[in-house]
This record gives structure tokens, sequence and C-alpha cells, in this order.
């Protein structure tokens, strides 16, 4: 299939200020990339950026070539870059991006509906909270439920929610 | 009196943004002016017109709105003289550093600015009141300070003119980093083949002083009259005396200085073929056992030696100190630290160095074996955002292939892998090298970075991360030894020594040259010039082709009897002073005195910072050029149009600040058109008066931009500036005006983008107002 290039898109990690035209494509942040190595390179955090420069928004949106869900924001990559590309940075608005062409894995909503109803991503479960006893960690503290769901509103969070 | 104004158009580069015409037309009406434009005013052809324009016309002064007066001010001044017209009579408008290039996309508003600036330029002619030149004795002598191959090569060029040199070098030997290398790319040549023979040279030839252990730590003067001190450590061994047989007493010596590939006795040579051939003590490590005295039979151990200190008068001084080996021990993906199998390049110099620690053998550190894998990564502290190194080294990439072709040439079993991003073999035959190692020596070549290296748990000691770009493939793979094909780094000590010579450096603390292109061998202090890598990382060919150029240059300076120097130096009109004494205390070169109840200046220390003009309440002292009255010509200039809101009155002394705005320029960095800038030579000569005067007469604000403290030309001069920022803020404060109207601000030579920034912003804070 033929690939457009879509040259808003670019613009738009120009506009958020991005430091994407630093890349000069090393391979430093995928050579250390956990989830590269473990998926044989089938995710690889340089051509997602390689794909942000070219303005391959259909690629990376639609077909999920590589598939940016798969990045476990370890910040690895971020930390070697040598150009000090923003890299999850940039990755985060290719995400919204996904969720906008309705391309995101069922997971991840369902982790924003427990945040919505519950006020946050993992709830305490007994277990965990007695392993954390063993363990001698002091008790969590659970934020307020609806100031969260307030900063959700606010945020916009819940319409786009929604919106999916 | 007729003034003549003529506007180069520089091609493009100013007539395609500034409305040239519309220029003409301003000026073209007004009485005693004469207007002429050219489309190159600094070509043959324009000099012409503008020398014939001159003369016909019966020219008296003139303004030449063009580039920087930093760039060919004293190329027009020069051609003009020829006709008679004063040197102090011909001043410039900038409007293509300060305008046309920075404004690129505000014809309208930049043309407006071009006007005012020309304007200003005209009014301040007027009251130009031509200074006698003086001209001073050269010392025919040239300190070359380094002696790497750049102020080898520097020395002897000076030296065979036929003028003396004194060479000064820290270490014990002059030779530099090529010194410690087995093979020189891209010709594999022996190193110390080629650099053995010119580093003897420079120890006999009769014109070439050579001081080693010795570091200058003090210079005073200008031009064709520096005087400079030297610093010479005590060698504790006696010169005269010893015929550097040095193995008797470094065999003596119990004691051995630790480093993992220079080991070296506590009395010893650094390397074999040192020059001067003299073992010195490392005071450090030595235990004072006395076993080289008994040892050497000549009785050259001098225990007692002292540090000596001399004092030399030069002419012209060339800096080539070289660089240092970029140090990667910060940086967590490499393991240099904590993996002894993972060595810098210079590291793997000295293994392949018949004189080095391993005689020639490269074998893996940990196990003392021949490795079967090694990896070279690329780009080790160059190219590199995150830690302020932007530039690519230079050499990294040829040097590591020429490793790997020394290695294959000894040992070819083992595989080679480089790792790079690019490979920049941009040197006479350097594509070539590259080529051979591929096709005739099997050398691996991978393109992407190295990722990460990692202790492995195997037989092999360590494991490299990295993903072969071309092919998307990830990479893993265990070796026995790893590379790091580090970058140059500005040599230790650069800060100090810019500071001794008043100079200034990049933005990496390299030295900065006066202009790329045109003067890429000069500073930014006339007569003293630079060679080698402390511009800028280089190889060999380059660092002596910029010493030849900078011998060039010198050995033009000293075969003048004498120079003409710019005299900027403070004068007294004795009818105005009324002795109050605040002169006194504010000058640190004791140049001013008072003797029978008059001020008297001594000429000979002053400096022309004018630290004492901005203190001065009557106007009686003034650095011609800067009086109170040619200052406010320019502000009441400047204001009557007063074009822009907000506008800024911007003072920027000559050092620092202005080069800095002019680099913006040549980088092309936009910023608004609000500013005006007026050329002082120090921030410390700037009065509280001008500024009062800029503010009360419509400035929005008024900028006060020098050196930083510690890097300022005349070494006090921005500390006085703060302080006086102190009395301004405290002026201000009494007449009721905003502080936040005024700022003061360090920019160095190298900040263009630092200066555009502050314009920006404090154009943006004013308009809020």
């Amino acid at each position: 299939m033929t690939l457009k290039i879509d040259f808003g898109f670019r613009k738009q990690f120009k506009t958020y200020k991005f430091s994407l035209n630093y890349c000069y494509q090393c391979g430093t942040c995928s050579g250390g990339c956990p989830v590269a190595k473990l998926t044989n390179g089938d995710y690889n955090p340089r051509k997602i950026i390689e794909a942000c420069i070219l303005g391959l928004k259909e690629k990376l949106t639609t077909l999920l070539e590589p598939n940016v869900w798969q990045c476990s924001t370890c910040q690895k990559c971020v930390e070697y870059c040598p150009q000090g590309v923003e890299l999850t940075e940039i990755f985060d608005h290719v995400k919204n991006l996904c969720v906008e062409a309705g391309n995101y894995p069922q997971a991840y909503k369902a982790q924003g509906e427990a945040i919505r109803e519950k006020g946050s991503a993992i709830p305490m479960s007994n277990a965990i909270i007695k392993r954390r006893e063993r363990l001698g960690l002091p008790v969590m503290k659970t934020a307020s439920h609806s100031e969260i769901q307030t900063l959700l509103r606010e945020t916009g969070f819940i319409k786009k929610m929604e919106s999916i | 009196m007729k003034i003549g104004l003529f506007v180069c158009h520089c091609g493009f580069n100013i007539a395609a943004v500034l409305d040239i015409e519309k220029i003409m037309e301003h000026f073209k009406t007004k009485d005693d002016i004469v207007v002429l434009d050219d489309s190159y005013l600094c070509s043959d052809s324009g000099i012409k017109t503008l020398q014939e324009t001159i003369q016909e016309e019966n020219i008296d002064r003139v303004v030449i709105a063009a580039c920087t007066f930093k760039l060919h001010g004293s190329m027009f001044r020069d051609a003009l003289e020829e006709i008679g017209i004063h040197k102090d009579l011909v001043v410039f408008a900038n409007i293509r550093e300060q305008n046309s290039w920075v404004h690129r996309y505000e014809t309208k508003l930049a043309t407006q600015k071009a006007i005012e600036q020309i304007e200003a330029m005209v009014e301040y002619v007027k009251l130009v009141e031509p200074t006698v030149r003086a001209k001073v004795p050269v010392t025919q002598r040239a300190l070359v300070i380094g002696g790497g191959i750049a102020g080898i090569h520097a020395s002897l060029s000076i030296a065979d003119a036929g003028f003396e040199v004194i060479l000064v070098e820290r270490e014990s030997t002059v030779g530099g980093h090529m010194a410690l290398f087995d093979k020189t790319f891209p010709t594999l040549d022996c190193s110390i083949c080629i650099l053995g023979p010119i580093m003897k040279e420079v120890n006999d030839h009769p014109n070439i002083t050579l001081l080693t252990l010795s570091e200058v730590v003090d210079v005073d003067g200008f031009i064709g009259n520096f005087k400079v001190k030297v610093k010479s450590k005590p060698k504790y061994v006696d010169e005269e005396k010893c015929v550097g047989c040095f193995d008797i007493c470094a065999d003596a010596c119990p004691v051995e200085i630790p480093g993992r590939f220079f080991p070296i006795k506590a009395i010893d040579v650094k390397f074999p073929q040192a020059v001067p051939l003299i073992p010195v003590i490392d005071q450090d490590y030595c235990t004072g056992c006395g076993a080289c005295e008994i040892a050497c039979d000549r009785e050259a151990i001098i225990y007692e030696d002292t540090e000596k200190m001399r004092v030399f008068d030069i002419g012209a001084i060339i800096v080539a100190t070289g660089f240092k080996d970029f140090d990667p021990t910060g940086l967590r993906e490499y393991s240099y630290d904590d993996n002894p199998d993972v060595i810098t390049a210079l590291e793997m110099e000295r293994m392949l160095n018949p004189d080095g620690p391993t005689k020639g053998k490269v074998v893996v550190p940990s196990t003392g074996l021949a490795p079967k894998e090694i990896a070279f990564a690329l780009c080790v502290g160059s190219r590199n955002k995150n830690i302020n190194r932007e530039y690519c080294s230079g050499v990294c990439c040829l040097y590591s292939i020429k490793h790997a072709i020394l290695i294959k040439e000894r040992t070819p079993e083992v595989n080679i892998t480089i790792y790079y991003n690019d490979i920049r073999a941009n040197t006479k035959g350097g594509e070539e090298f590259y080529n051979r190692a591929r096709e005739d020596y099997g050398i691996k070549f991978v393109k992407g970075a190295l990722s990460m290296v990692q202790p492995s748990n195997k037989n092999s000691p360590v494991k490299i991360l990295a993903e072969n770009t071309l092919e998307h493939e990830m990479v893993e793979r265990e070796c026995d030894l790893v590379v790091l094909a580090t970058g140059q780094d500005p040599p230790e000590g650069t800060d100090t020594l810019a500071k001794i010579l008043n100079v200034s450096k990049d933005q990496y603390g390299f030295l900065l040259e006066s202009h790329l292109k045109i003067r890429p061998s000069q500073s930014t202090l006339k007569g003293v010039y630079l060679a080698g890598c402390i511009q800028g990382p280089k190889d060999i060919p380059q660092s002596i082709t910029q010493a030849e150029s900078a011998a060039a240059k010198i050995i033009s300076i000293l075969n003048k009897d004498e120079l003409e120097i710019d005299v900027v130096k403070a004068q007294l009109d004795e009818s105005k002073c009324d002795l109050c004494r605040l002169c006194l205390d504010v000058c640190d070169f004791q140049a001013i005195k008072i003797e029978d109840k008059k001020i008297t200046l001594n000429s000979a220390n002053c400096t022309g910072c004018g630290a004492c003009t901005a203190m001065c309440p009557s106007g009686a002292l003034y650095i011609p050029g800067f009086s109170n009255q040619q200052i406010n010509a320019q502000i009441h200039s400047f204001m009557s149009t007063k074009s822009q809101k907000p506008m800024i009155i911007a003072f920027l002394c000559n050092w620092c600040s202005y080069s800095g705005a002019d680099l913006a320029g040549t980088s092309k960095i936009q910023y608004p058109t609000n500013a005006r800038v007026i050329h002082v030579m120090c921030s410390a000569m700037v009065n509280p008066a001008w500024v009062v005067k800029a503010l009360l007469s419509g400035a929005d604000g008024v900028l006060i931009a020098g050196c930083y403290e510690q890097d300022c030309h005349y070494k006090t001069g921005f500390k006085k500036t703060k302080d006086r920022f102190e009395s301004i803020i405290e002026i201000l404060n009494e007449l009721d005006i905003d502080l936040d109207r005024v700022k003061l601000e360090s920019v160095s030579a190298a900040e263009g983008k630092k200066f555009a920034e502050i314009i920006d912003s404090f154009s943006k804070e004013l308009a809020k107002k």
C-alpha cells in the first residue's frame, strides 16, 4: 500500500516544542530498549521517531507499525539519546492520536475507567495491603475520589473517555 | 564639513531585507550629506568608487553603512587614509549583522531601524575629533604556548624566518598527543618518525628557547609589546650535566607511578623519544630515598632545585595548547569506570605503540590474552547535546579505522566491528582509507550507535547492545574488548589561560577565533593567534595548516619595526576638573595620580576601559570617541524619532557583547527590531548619566551588556559595572523611575543566541508596561 505524508502531523511536533528535529537516527534508543530486545525489533522506538519525521501518521496510528502502545515508558531511550530527543513525550502525542483513531488496547481504556470510577488505576486489594505490611512499607494513602473526579472532568478526560 | 554616506547592498545580504532606495531617499535631501550606494562596497571597484566620490565631492567625514566594523572596518579605514581621511573620521552603521540578518522578515521596521542607525552615526561623526595615532616599537620575539605538533610547526616557521621564539611547554617534553601515537591516518606513516626529527629541531634551533615544565602565568601589554611571565617548575635534574641515559636513574627508582597505560617511575622521561631527553622527578611521588642520586654517575640530581620565574618581552603570541581527550567516566552506558576491558582510544593508541605498556601487542586488559572480538563505539563525547558537545570530534571515525587496520595487520584473525552514526572521512585520502578498511581488511561497519556496554556472565567479559539500523536488526554481542572513540575537549587550564591572555572562549570552552572564515587563526585579541585543537577539534594536517597560517601572520607583525595602534586611552580636560578625586579609587591600573593638586594621567598604564570617565561628575575625563557629548548625540538621535515602542537603548561592550550581537547576525538568529545599539569599549564606561538621559528622553528600556565578570577584557571592568549598576538603581529610585526598565547582562562573544533572547524577552517585558 502507499503511505501518505501528513505534513500537518509533522508540524504538530514542532508546535509542541518536541525535539524531534534533532534526531539523527543513530539507534542508541532502539539498541538499548528492553521492549525492542524482547520483541526482536518488532517494537522499535527509532522507527517511531523516523515515521514522525517523515510524517507517516497512518503508519503509526492506523497500522500501528511499530505499535507505540508497547512502549513501557521506562525512559531509557530518553536518558541515552545523545541529541536530547524527548522520545516518550513524542510517543504520548502519537498515543493520543491513536486514541482519536480508535486504535488503542482495551486494557488502557479499562485502566482509564478504573481511575474514573475508583480514583486509582490499581485499586488497593487486601493482598496488596498485607504484602506491604509484611515488607514494612508505610500505609498507602489514597487521594480523595471526588477531587480526582473534578480534575478528570476539568481536564476533559471524562468527555474523552465517553467519546471513544 | 561634508559627510559622505555610503550604503552597501552586500549583494542580497542587506538589499533583500532593507529598502535601500528608501534609505537613500531619506538622506538625499539633507544638507552636507553626499549619498552613494554600491552592491559590494568592500570589493575593489567598490573601494575605488568610494575613494573617487570622496575626492570629487570634497568629503571630509565618512559614514559607511554595511557589515560590522569588526569585519572590514580597518580595511575601509586604511583605504580612506590613503586619500587623506583620518581613520577616526570613518564610522560604521552595522546594518548587516545587527539588522538585515536578524530582522529578515521585518522589511519595514528594519529599514526604519537602519535609517536611525545611520542617522545616529551621522550625528556622531560630526562630533569626532581626530586623535593622534600612536606608533609603538615592535619587540621582534614571538611566544608559542604549547609544544605539540601545532606549537612545534609554528615555532619552526617563525624561527626559520629569522625571529626569536620562546616555546613554553607544560609537560617535560615537547610532542604533545602526536608523540604518543604509533601511526597516523590515512597514510599510516609512523607518527614518531615524522615528529621526532622536528621535535629535535625545535630543541636545537638557535632561534628557539624551549622551556619545558613551564607555564605562562601572566601577560601584560598589547600587540608588539607584551610582557610575559613564565613559571618553570623544578626538574630536580641538572640539564647541563644530564646526558639523557635516563634508564640508570629510572631503573634505580623504586617508585612506580600508577597509570593503566602510561606507567613511569618517579624519576623518568615521559616516553623514550622525549625532547629534551632529560628525566624529571615527580615531586608528588618521589619519596626522597636517594637511589637515583647514587645511581647517577654524572651527579645530575639536584634535590634542592627550585621554581624559576622569567619575564620576556614579546611581540606576538601563538596559543597551541591542543586538547584533552574526552573522559567517558561519567557516562554510565559505557561502563568505562567499572570495566577494565572498556578502554578509550588513547589507551588503544598506547597499546598499539611499540613503546607502550604492551610493547605494541593488543591484549584484553583483564586477562592479558589476545582478543577475538573487538567493538569500536564512535561519537563518544561528541555529537551529543546532552553533555554540551554538539560538535563532531572530526577525528574519531578515521582514527578508529586506523586502529582497526593496525590490529588487523598484526592479528588478522580478530573480528572487528565499528559501530557508527555516520562515517565522516572528511580529509584527503579519508574515504579511500575507509573503503580499504572494508574491502582489504574485512572490518565490519554497523550503522547504529553503541547503546550500552554490559558486563556478561559467560566467558567473554563484556556484552554490547545496539541496533543495526540499516538491516533493522537488534544487535546483542559478546566482545572481549570495547574501544570508546573519544572526542576532543579543551585542555585543562584553558579558562585560566584565556583570562591571562584576555581572549574569548567559545560555547564549549575552546578559544574563539576572530572570524571563522577570514581570520581563522586570529584570536579575539590583536597579536594573539591560535593554532591547532585549542580553536576546536582538528586532525594533524589541519593543526599544522593552522599553525603555519598563524606563524605567517606573526611574521608579518614581527617584520615591522613599529606598529600603529588604536589608542583608546583616557584624556583629561583640566579646565573642567574640580579635583573631586572620585576617579582615583576606581582605576585599578595606577593610571591616575594626583600631583601638585592636579590630576595627572599615566598613559602607559591606562587600559582605556573608561571606568574613570563614568565616575567623573564634571566630564573632565573622557575617552576619545566615547565622550558624554558623543554618546548623548547618539541617544538624542535615536530618541528624536522613537519609531517603535518599546524602544531599547543597548550599551554593548566592545569585546564580548558587541561581538555576541554580531554572532546572532552571522548565525541568523531572529529577534525584534526594538533595540538600538551604542558601542562602548567596556560596560564600565557607561555613565549613569547616559542611562538617565536615555530614559528621560523616551527610551522604554536600557540594556547594559558586558563580558562575564571573570572574562572581562579589562580584568575588573564588569565588576565595576555591577557596582555602578547599583548606584544607577538608586538614582532611578530617587527619580521615581520603574526599575524594571534597566537591565544588566553578561553576554559573551559566543552567545549570539543569548543576546537575541535578551532583546526578545526584554522587549516583551517592556511591552507589558
